[in-house]
């Protein structure tokens, strides 16, 4: 089977960018759920945001692909970057959220010995930093995607 | 042109990606540390807000930190004077308050010039214990909590060395390696949800290669060889030690703080190589000591207990040493040869509901609402048990000398062994007693007479000391205790439970040379007269009638057997010598052979109590507020039966198990079952708001044109606080009220503007700050602006000082420091009292004496508050463990809650404190702010002050209105962090908008705090037009130029990448894909 346009570093990119956008919002629910099990107070709060943050990037970074892959134009090009672009600035929102959410348990595991023992505190705090680093890696998915057009015609 | 900008078109769009990317990494960075600014402050010394305006005239350091002009004023701060006066005291506090308690075949002192000194054991080592590495050395500091500064810990080794002491410097390098190398050590004995042992780690000597010139055999003519073997537990927040099999060594089966065979085994190095051998105790948990004492298997020359010395404390043990001072400490708590055999450890661990499971609505466990402890042991806590249970074996009470609940002594050659023995007997339950303590000479004390105050609520005990050794001078600690008959000489027995003696108040001589009399020295003719307050005798009887349907006062029953003794007779001092005092003059010929040592009835007097004053002490205000706290009123199938002196097998409560504990935990009471009522308070939510109050007369928004800087000094009844406090804006207060954590909110309405108040540590202010540029005294480059201030000895060190005047003294060095680095309220002391020897936040309370604990408490209170600064006593109260500390049920009797725990703090309120944080836990199944206590506290004490909710870790554990209506002043957690738990400031106002009490319950919280605000030094300047000045420190201007340099970087990018697009044309390459927007498209 042959496709009709072969892919380049920027459609690699924002694809990447999708698988690690989702692998960071499972991360965050789990560390969400995971909080609440160790105590009601360790849950995230705006974890609906998050995910619909999330999701929101996702939709965009895929309606990007489409415009600029598939429709191919000027127009169409300049506003697949800005949602591109957009999608960036959500998952920044997504990881923001997420590391303020967990500023106070880093401060009772990591700068303290309130919670030391709290075994499943201790695993949401390790889940919430799992999705940090896909959240930064999206982020910098998505900027590397900026850089060059996704599809090529063969 | 054109060309121009469609070559370089990929560059915009880079730039503008990465400088975009770089601009939200900016916004988002600050919005995070400006969020936690309170605690990024604390960590990186720096201040985001200072205060404008003020003359800093109403508080100034001392003469000695400051320069002044011919004028009389300031011109400027001499920090590294101040740095010098903590050093001076943290090594006065390291002398005076390490004991003593052994010292054979003239081991101590020795001669800084003949002594050939070498430092054994893994806690010999300098480095100090460190959190998050966790290797070991010596203790200088709590592991959290308490802790002090690493790097300005003075070791032992170089302590001794200032002390011109030759100092093995081989085998302390040997050590300080092995402490690097081996950082395995664990903290604490158990975690919240499981428990799990600590392993004590020692590292054998190497004695064949380390020891040249130190040794028995090559010392040198004249020398002596002395082996000092440092050993030591640390002590935590959050963590307990527990024993049994739950806290046993891997290595020997033995408690925690037992002695390990590896420590015993370093200890038999020394005595192998050294001449004397004397051994440190570095902890604050009270160890089982048997092995090395004297007739033991391992037993030394020496032993001195030094606590942890904090960074200068080791410069006063050298002290003590080496003889430039005598020893002058006592213990602050019962050491037991068996740690785990007083009654208290019956009850003592992780209990939980056997319906816990059915507490929480959510499925998760907020807060460790499912988890008790049964304090059964009633009144006989530490001393109380062993003092008063061996009163009744010498006068004849075969249960007290009966077999329940006596354990064997520790030994090191037999496996930890707990089956028990046929009889109790004193003298193999107890190593050293409360108040123990040598000097290198003897004293003598007698009491030349006794009187008392008109109304006989005061009693002066005039007493004289005489230093009988004939060599060393030495200052004497004058302990008077109390004994109020439980046993009435018609021979009835009172219906109420009275310990053997209590400690009523004390006093350190000064000095006295060898063979003379206190009476002897200027300014002592008549004596030492100590001033007793008679209520601390007083006990407190539940079922006393008030007449007006309440029930329990305090009472002192007429009798004619009461007695005042002293703590010192010829054969030791302490609780103990005090009691022997006392039945030297009360025994029988037939009893007094059951006396393990001669008292000296010089040493007590006796005095009568009549009917008329029964009742001196029992108040209109004083009755029964802490039921909720007895498991017994609660209709709950189990019936706890407290320990009592007519009953001492404990047949009426759960007994005494001596088994080695497993981690079952059926030792004690450890099935309740908590009714359907309990279960409604452990869910926190009890407060419902009222709809249709009459609230006209409770104002806000009114203007008076007052502010906050017109209350400063006035007195909390004065009127004016009426009307400032209805200028008010709800919201605002609501907010203000909330936003406890350190730094406080503004008040715009009045002009009170928020600035960074609080700060933890028992060992003084636990984060250097730089303080506000306008005080004269202090400059932003001050070479010790990040002096890290918390460096004194651990409060139970600063207790066996036994010395009123010389904590008062730290109170005021404290004073100064908060002058310097501008925080005006210290979260200190914690005056919990050491319910057992297993809980790991032992180092940072007092004692387990409630007398000792309260004066200690308010002679820091009154030193400190003499330079505008606040110290609030914690935890209010009955956080007697860390073990699921955050919403443990503590159940106890009321007579213990009063005459225990909460006698050291109403000591330290009615001395002057301004400032209470209650406690984690719960009392009964209510959450301590919102609890009974708070009736005593605000209503019998008539507290005016700050109250403060510890750390609110869970916002459904801690609730607002609950606690604001008790009298709950504000919450140690930021405003942010809790709206999505209890509502913005908006939904709060609207939710109690026509409850009158919750809305005067906020303008007293208000009240409470801002007048305990206005006596501090803030007043420096919170002036009528002091305004909050934004500073630029250097992480808001990283951030902000971040945002800034990102933010036209990237618009500018953006335009010219737009324009490259616009103006950029098409480039044909006939051999390949056209190019679109001035790119080669790939191929």
């Amino acid at each position: 089977m042959k496709f009709k346009f072969k892919l380049s570093y920027g459609t690699i990119a924002i694809l990447a960018a999708i698988v690690l956008t989702i692998l960071a919002l499972v991360f965050s629910s789990i560390s969400n759920t995971t909080g609440l099990e160790a105590s009601s107070t360790y849950g995230v709060n705006q974890i609906s945001t998050v995910i619909a943050c999330g999701v929101v990037a996702l939709v965009l970074a895929a309606v990007s692909f489409v415009l600029d892959c598939m429709l191919g134009n000027k127009i169409f090009s300049i506003v697949a970057d800005v949602l591109r672009f957009a999608a960036a600035a959500l998952l920044i929102y997504c990881f923001t959220i997420m590391i303020s959410a967990r500023a106070e348990l880093m401060g009772y595991i990591w700068f303290s010995d309130f919670e030391s023992g709290n075994a499943t505190a201790i695993s949401a705090l390790n889940m919430a930093v799992v999705s940090w680093v896909f959240y930064f890696l999206g982020v910098v998915a998505c900027a590397v995607s900026l850089f060059r057009s996704f599809c090529r015609k063969n | 042109m054109r060309n121009f900008f469609y070559k370089w078109t990929g560059l915009w769009r880079t730039l503008a990606v990465v400088f975009a990317l770089i601009m939200a990494f900016g916004f988002t960075v600050g919005a995070l540390l400006e969020a936690n600014s309170s605690q990024v402050n604390r960590v990186l010394h720096t201040t985001t807000t200072t205060v404008s305006g003020g003359d800093y005239s109403a508080y100034e350091p001392d003469d000695a930190y400051v320069t002044r002009d011919e004028d009389g004023s300031i011109t400027s701060g001499d920090s590294q004077a101040l740095v010098d006066a903590h050093i001076d005291l943290g090594t006065q506090v390291g002398a005076e308050g390490s004991v003593l308690l052994q010292n054979e075949n003239d081991a101590l002192p020795f001669s800084a010039s003949t002594a050939k000194v070498t430092l054994f054991g893994y806690a010999s080592a300098g480095i100090n214990y460190d959190l998050k590495t966790p290797t070991s050395g010596m203790y200088f500091g709590m592991a959290m909590g308490g802790d002090v500064e690493t790097t300005q810990s003075i070791s032992l080794y170089d302590a001794l060395k200032s002390r011109d002491v030759d100092v093995n410097s081989a085998m302390n390098t040997y050590y300080i390696n092995s402490v690097v190398t081996n950082k395995n050590l664990l903290v604490g004995g158990t975690t919240i949800k499981k428990a799990s042992a600590f392993t004590p780690y020692e590292v054998q000597p190497d004695t064949t290669n380390c020891m040249t010139g130190y040794s028995t055999s090559d010392k040198g003519s004249g020398n002596t060889s002395i082996g000092i073997v440092v050993v030591g537990r640390p002590s935590t927040e959050s963590a307990d030690y527990y024993p049994g099999s739950l806290g046993v060594s891997s290595s020997t089966g033995r408690s925690v703080l037992a002695l390990t065979t590896d420590e015993l085994s370093v200890i038999s190095a020394a005595k192998s190589v050294c001449d004397k051998v004397i051994v440190l105790v570095n902890a604050c948990n009270p160890m089982e000591l048997g092995p090395i004492m004297t007739g033991g298997a391992y037993a030394v020359d020496a032993i001195m207990w030094i606590g942890y010395p904090g960074n200068y404390g080791t410069y006063g043990i050298a002290d003590v040493l080496v003889g430039n001072t005598s020893p002058s400490g006592h213990l602050s708590d019962t050491y037991a040869y068996n740690s785990t055999s007083s009654p208290a450890m019956q009850n003592y661990g992780i209990y939980k509901y056997t319906n816990g499971d059915d507490v929480n609505v959510e499925s998760s466990d907020d807060f460790r609402g499912s988890y008790y402890v049964v304090e059964a042991e009633g009144i006989y806590t530490g001393y109380k048990y062993y003092e008063t249970r061996y009163e009744d074996a010498v006068l004849g009470d075969t249960a007290a000398s009966g077999s329940a609940g006596a354990f064997d002594s520790a030994d090191s050659t037999v496996a930890w062994n707990t089956d028990g023995k046929s009889t109790w007997n004193y003298d193999e339950e107890v190593a050293y007693s409360f108040g123990y303590g040598k000097s290198y000479t003897t004293f003598e004390q007698t009491i030349k007479d006794v009187t008392f105050s008109d109304d006989y609520k005061t009693a002066y005990v005039t007493v004289d000391v005489e230093n009988t050794g004939d060599t060393y001078a030495g200052r004497s600690v004058v302990q008077v205790y109390g004994q109020s008959p439980y046993y009435f000489s018609d021979g009835t027995t009172s219906n109420i439970e009275k310990a053997s003696v209590q400690l009523l108040n004390y006093a350190k001589t000064p000095e006295i040379p060898a063979e003379t009399k206190l009476s002897d020295l200027e300014g002592y003719e008549d004596g030492l007269t100590i001033e007793i307050n008679m209520e601390l005798l007083a006990s407190y009887d539940e079922t006393i009638n008030n007449g007006d349907g309440t029930y329990g006062n305090y009472v002192l029953e007429a009798a004619d057997n009461y007695y005042f003794a002293l703590g010192c007779n010829d054969t030791e001092e302490g609780a103990h010598a005090a009691v022997n005092n006392i039945l030297e003059s009360k025994a029988t010929t037939t009893q007094k052979a059951n006396m393990d040592e001669t008292g000296n009835a010089s040493a007590a007097w006796k005095f009568s109590w009549d009917s008329s004053n029964s009742g001196i002490f029992a108040t209109d205000e004083v009755s029964n507020k802490l039921s909720d706290a007895n498991l017994n009123n609660l209709g709950t199938t189990t019936t706890v039966g407290y320990l009592s002196r007519s009953d001492w097998a404990w047949t009426n409560g759960s007994g005494w198990n001596t088994s080695l504990w497993s981690s079952s935990n059926t030792k004690g009471y450890s099935s309740v079952t908590a009714t359907d009522d309990m279960l409604t308070q452990l869910r926190n939510k009890t407060y419902t708001a009222k709809t249709d109050d009459n609230v006209d007369d409770i104002k806000f928004d009114q203007e008076n044109n007052l502010t906050f800087a017109d209350m400063i000094g006035l007195e909390y009844d004065d009127p004016l606080w009426d009307d400032l406090l209805d200028e008010l804006n709800l919201e605002e207060a609501i907010k203000f009220v909330i936003n406890g954590n350190s730094s406080y909110l503004d008040l715009t309405t009045i002009n009170y503007v928020g600035v960074y108040m609080a700060e933890n540590g028992p060992t003084g202010l636990q984060a250097a700050m730089p303080s506000t540029y306008d005080a004269p005294w202090y400059d932003e480059n001050d070479p010790n602006m990040n002096y890290c201030w918390n460096d004194m000895g651990s409060a139970s060190l600063q207790a066996s000082t036994f010395d009123q005047e010389l904590l008062e003294e730290i109170g005021v060095l404290w004073g100064n420091d908060s002058l310097f680095v501008n925080c005006p309220m210290l979260w200190a002391p914690a005056l919990n009292l050491h319910r057992t020897p297993y809980n790991g936040r032992t180092g940072e309370y007092y004692s387990e004496d409630s007398c000792l604990t309260g004066y200690s408490a308010s002679s820091v209170a009154q030193g400190a508050e003499s330079k505008g600064f606040i110290v609030t006593i914690k935890h209010f109260a009955f956080n007697d463990q860390e073990s699921n500390r955050c919403g443990v049920a503590a159940y106890f009797s009321e007579q213990q809650a009063r005459e225990n725990e909460l006698r050291g703090f109403q000591i330290a309120i009615e001395g002057g404190v301004k400032a209470v944080m209650t406690s984690y836990n719960r009392i009964g199944a209510t959450f301590s702010s919102a609890s009974g206590l708070m009736d005593i506290l605000r209503d019998e004490w008539d507290f005016k002050g700050y109250v403060v909710t510890d750390l609110v870790q869970s916002k459904q554990y801690v609730t607002f209105a609950e606690a604001v209506v008790k009298g709950t002043s504000t919450f140690d957690v930021n405003y942010a962090d809790v709206v999505d738990y209890w509502g913005d400031a908006a939904s709060i106002a609207n939710t109690y908008k026509n409850d009158a009490t919750v809305l005067q319950a906020i303008k007293d919280a208000v009240h409470s705090t801002l007048w305990t605000f206005a006596h501090t030094n803030i007043a420096n300047y919170m002036t009528s037009d002091a305004s909050s000045v934004w500073v630029m420190n250097w992480w808001r201007a990283t951030y902000i130029s971040l945002e800034v340099v990102g933010g036209v970087v990237a618009a500018a990018s953006v335009v010219l990448y737009i324009l490259s697009l616009v103006l950029g044309k098409k480039k044909e390459d006939p051999d390949g894909p056209a190019s679109e927007n001035g790119e080669e498209v790939q191929s």
